[in-house]
């Protein structure tokens, strides 16, 4: 080792911290944490306050009634039970329906590419009420779609979707359905083409590649897309609203008449709670199993 | 194939709803009926001279364009500070900020509806400004964040080398360069806040109602082909906006 | 005076130590190589002469001036990157004035500067362009231009040329090295290519893990490596382990060696380093040279190397030039080594 210079004592620097990455974000930390945290800790506050509807209204006490309320109450788990499995069946019919898309999407190059990104993305610029309206005008007994099955002889009744779980399903899946093509686009895109090379190469058929190469590595799309699109089926509020009308209530729909139409902010409360902590477990639950899974396809 | 065809019905069940509301705001029939029967404009006339819907659309123009202001800087400046984020606290406040997508804004609404009448929000456009915000700023994060990932980082150093103090290497170099991101991000932020319902259904005042608002309590109880209507300008302008924006956007990225 | 003064520089990454105690004196005008392999310091060391890392210890002198504490706008340096870094959204012209104006130079003075800067790289007419539609040579140019026109105290160049293809990068090289020469302005050069170091530079710095492991012209450098690393990096050597006693050197296979000039009297562990070229090939038994036998020949279009093999079980290459007339071995023949004293060296 050589030094071509004088020595010299040399004392350490103090180490200078870049602050600016904390100063941009404080402004919409600052936001966030007051109008979202702020916001749901009031929310959980107001839930264990008493409520008497019809009288003093909202009491300045301190209990557990609602959550009792609701957890033992067997209507309102139904309504639970109802909104779960609302959504597991939707969140299944995007999986179902978006991989055969997603797939010929992420092998698209140019134009088509193009022209199918527009078909997913078009839907999700329209509001959600407007994509429902459609969904009534052909879900109803006799909308376009009864009256064609019946045309062509599928079925001699109408089959009825409107106000029941069927049509909530079916348009709740095509509002969700871009969502999950997105993630699974994004992930059939990382896998690297020549794995796909490598494996015919090796003499695997098409079957045994899909199920054994695509599938696999596309797991942390699917499981992202299936997270996504399972949240937003359990709070989706109009389209349950509109098509399962009052007689199918939901999460979503009963939270909104018990917080607005009832005015009973604690029980609202209380059940937005329940909500969100079963949310928070099935999340927890679904990153688990993924966590495990995609292990092996790394 | 067998996968084409199947595309194919995929790609028309997930146009089918738009399609029919598109056509029937031409029906002559008095309500909505598809295939639609005959051909008119008289729905977009009604429309127009309805003080009812085009006043709510209005409002629903200067709500989305005041929250869109305040999404879009509150976002861009969230997206530059997690892109420049080194060591832990990155992952944690990038989910946190993004976390409002995932939230049902069915509890985000009432929550907030509980929050303003404590704080005097209640019912005010500000309170609607700013609930629009907290729900469209993760959009634009985004959208910021993925064009900034096509971003070289070592123009900034030579801004700086080459004498630019913060502001002159922020205002010269870097922000032009992301402004394809910061666009795209804005006009989804306006598109969402225009056609958001559930939380402005809880916050909104009665002075307040949005076209949205208008038009699920009209859809909740009737059916008439102006709804149609409504919905066909909303979709021809949405549509028309979007997607040269992302095509734009999205060509830069997907090379 | 823009000479450059780096004390004690040291730089830590938590247990991570990328810079080690580094030294060094840059004269006035100087073009000095940085040299290593990656992950050795070269780039970190650029770097916090810039200011884009700050030192965890140590001080940066510029004319005599401390300039650690000033942030990377006031240093009065220019950096030409390994991506060029253009502004993409400029043209020529905007790139080249960036600085200048940046730096509140006098509006009536950027045109003529802007011009000059384009002359001295060749680029002159080149100003509405925009950096997509420039090729990467002219890319490389136009970042050259732009902080030549800042006449800047010091100029930093990080891998500039690793972009470009082989033909291109041995001409911007000399490019490069005459332009510097033509400013004068004090440079430094960073690289792991040993051939741009060489052409390039007034000095080199080989760095190894973080420490200069020698400075030196680039002929010190080759000749008279002072380590193991050195004289492995640089070049090919023919390494030997053994030991020096009562004036004769040793093998650890115990093959007996002449010393080198100005070698020490004893030492224990010690290398014995020659040059490939700097071994003749002559006919066996001719005095003082050592026995050895061909065991591998390899052409290599301008240059023949030859694997020997000596009687310890020592291996050597040489290297000879392709020429007709000396090419009269063959594999296991036997031939006599000869070397110079001046030209085998013992290192550490």
């Amino acid at each position: 080792m050589s030094q071509a210079t004088s020595e010299l004592a040399v004392t350490e620097r103090p180490e200078r911290r870049d602050w600016s990455p904390l100063l941009l974000a404080a402004p919409n930390l600052v936001w966030l944490l007051l109008f979202m945290a702020g916001a749901l800790v009031m929310l959980a506050i107001m839930s264990l306050h008493g409520y008497e509807a019809g009288g003093r209204g909202i009491l300045p006490t301190w209990e557990l009634t609602h959550y009792k309320a609701f957890l033992t109450d067997r209507f309102f788990l139904d309504i639970l039970a109802r909104s779960l499995l609302m959504s597991l069946y939707v969140t299944l019919w995007c999986l179902l329906l978006g991989f055969p898309f997603a797939y010929a999407l992420s092998r698209l190059r140019g134009w088509k590419r193009a022209v199918l990104y527009f078909v997913v993305l078009a839907p999700l610029l329209t509001s959600a009420v407007v994509r429902t309206f459609g969904w009534m005008i052909l879900l109803s007994n006799n909308g376009f779609i009864n009256k064609t099955l019946m045309n062509i002889g599928v079925i001699e009744m109408p089959i009825p979707m409107m106000y029941r779980m069927t049509g909530i399903v079916i348009a709740l899946v095509q509002v969700l359905l871009p969502f999950m093509i997105l993630a699974l686009d994004a992930a059939l895109l990382n896998i690297d083409r020549q794995l796909y090379d490598a494996a015919r190469n090796l003499g695997a058929g098409a079957s045994r590649i899909f199920f054994q190469v695509t599938l696999p590595l596309t797991l942390p799309g699917i499981v992202s897309g299936s997270i996504l699109v399972f949240t937003l089926a359990i709070s989706a509020f109009v389209t349950p609203a509109l098509i399962g009308g009052p007689r199918i209530p939901v999460m979503a729909t009963l939270i909104y008449q018990q917080g607005i139409a009832l005015l009973n902010w604690p029980f609202g409360g209380a059940i937005s709670f329940v909500l969100l902590a079963v949310l928070l477990l099935i999340l927890g639950l679904a990153l688990a199993i993924a966590g495990r899974a995609t292990r092996g396809a790394r | 194939m067998i996968l084409a065809a199947a595309n194919l019905l995929i790609g028309l069940f997930l146009l089918a709803p738009m399609i029919v509301v598109v056509a029937t705001a031409f029906t002559t029939t008095n309500y909505p009926v598809f295939p639609p029967v005959g051909f008119t404009f008289k729905w977009f006339h009604q429309f127009l001279s309805s003080a009812d819907f085009t006043d709510a659309m209005q409002r629903s123009a200067i709500l989305a364009t005041v929250s869109t202001l305040l999404s879009t800087t509150l976002g861009t400046l969230s997206a530059l500070a997690l892109a420049r984020w080194r060591g832990r606290g990155q992952q944690a406040v990038t989910m946190f900020m993004l976390s409002p997508i995932l939230f049902p804004t069915i509890v985000l609404g009432l929550a907030l509806l509980v929050f303003y009448s404590r704080v005097g929000l209640s019912g005010t456009f500000i309170g609607l400004v700013i609930a629009h915000s907290v729900v469209t700023t993760p959009f634009v994060i985004r959208l910021v964040l993925a064009g900034l990932a096509e971003f070289d980082s070592s123009v900034e150093e030579a801004a700086r080398n080459l004498g630019a103090g913060w502001w002159r290497t922020f205002f010269l170099v870097t922000l032009p360069l992301i402004r394809p991101g910061v666009l795209a991000g804005a006009i989804f932020a306006f598109i969402l806040s225009f056609d958001e319902l559930v939380i402005t259904l809880f916050l909104a005042g009665p002075g307040m109602q949005t076209l949205p608002i208008r038009i699920y309590t009209f859809v909740e109880y009737s059916s008439a082909p102006t709804i149609s209507a409504i919905a066909t300008v909303l979709i021809v302008a949405w549509v028309a906006i979007g997607v040269p924006v992302y095509a734009r956007f999205l060509s830069i990225r997907h090379k | 005076m823009s000479d450059l003064q780096l004390q004690g520089l040291r730089k830590t990454y938590g247990a991570n130590v990328a810079v080690e105690n580094l030294s060094l004196d840059v004269r006035d005008g100087e073009m000095v190589a940085f040299l290593g392999p990656s992950g050795c310091g070269k780039t970190t060391t650029l770097r916090m002469v810039a200011g884009f890392v700050a030192p965890t210890a140590g001080t940066i002198r510029v004319g005599g001036a401390d300039i650690t504490d000033l942030p990377p706008n006031r240093r009065d340096m220019g950096m030409v990157f390994q991506s060029y870094a253009l502004f993409p959204h400029m043209t020529v012209r905007g790139n080249v004035a960036f600085g200048l104006k940046a730096r509140h130079v006098n509006a009536s003075e950027v045109p003529p500067r802007i011009a000059d800067a384009l002359k001295l790289v060749g680029l002159s007419g080149y100003e509405e362009r925009y950096p997509r539609e420039l090729s990467g040579g002219q890319q490389q140019r136009v970042a050259l231009a732009r902080v030549l026109a800042l006449r800047p105290k010091l100029l930093l160049f990080d891998e500039p040329l690793s972009n470009l293809d082989a033909k291109l990068r041995v001409q911007m090289r000399h490019e490069i090295r005459s332009l510097q020469k033509e400013v004068g302005i004090t440079s430094l050069f960073v690289t792991h290519d040993q051939e741009e170091a060489m052409t390039i530079a007034d000095r080199i710095v080989v760095m190894n893990v973080g420490r200069i492991e020698q400075a030196g012209t680039p002929d010190e450098i080759y000749d008279a490596p002072r380590t193991r690393f050195v004289a492995d990096f640089i070049g090919t050597a023919n390494l030997i382990p053994g030991r020096v006693a009562d004036g004769r050197f040793r093998s650890t296979r115990g093959l007996e060696l002449p010393l080198p000039d100005g070698a020490q009297a004893s030492a224990d562990e010690i290398v014995l380093s020659l040059r490939p070229e700097k071994i003749d090939m002559v006919a066996p038994g001719t005095p003082e040279s050592v026995p050895a036998t061909i065991t591998r020949m390899t052409k290599l279009g301008s240059t023949v190397e030859y694997a020997v093999a000596l009687a310890s079980g020592d291996a050597l290459v040489v290297q000879k030039q392709n020429r007709s007339d000396r090419n009269n071995h063959e594999v296991g023949g036997q031939i006599g080594l000869l070397w110079s004293r001046t030209d085998a060296r013992l290192l550490p």
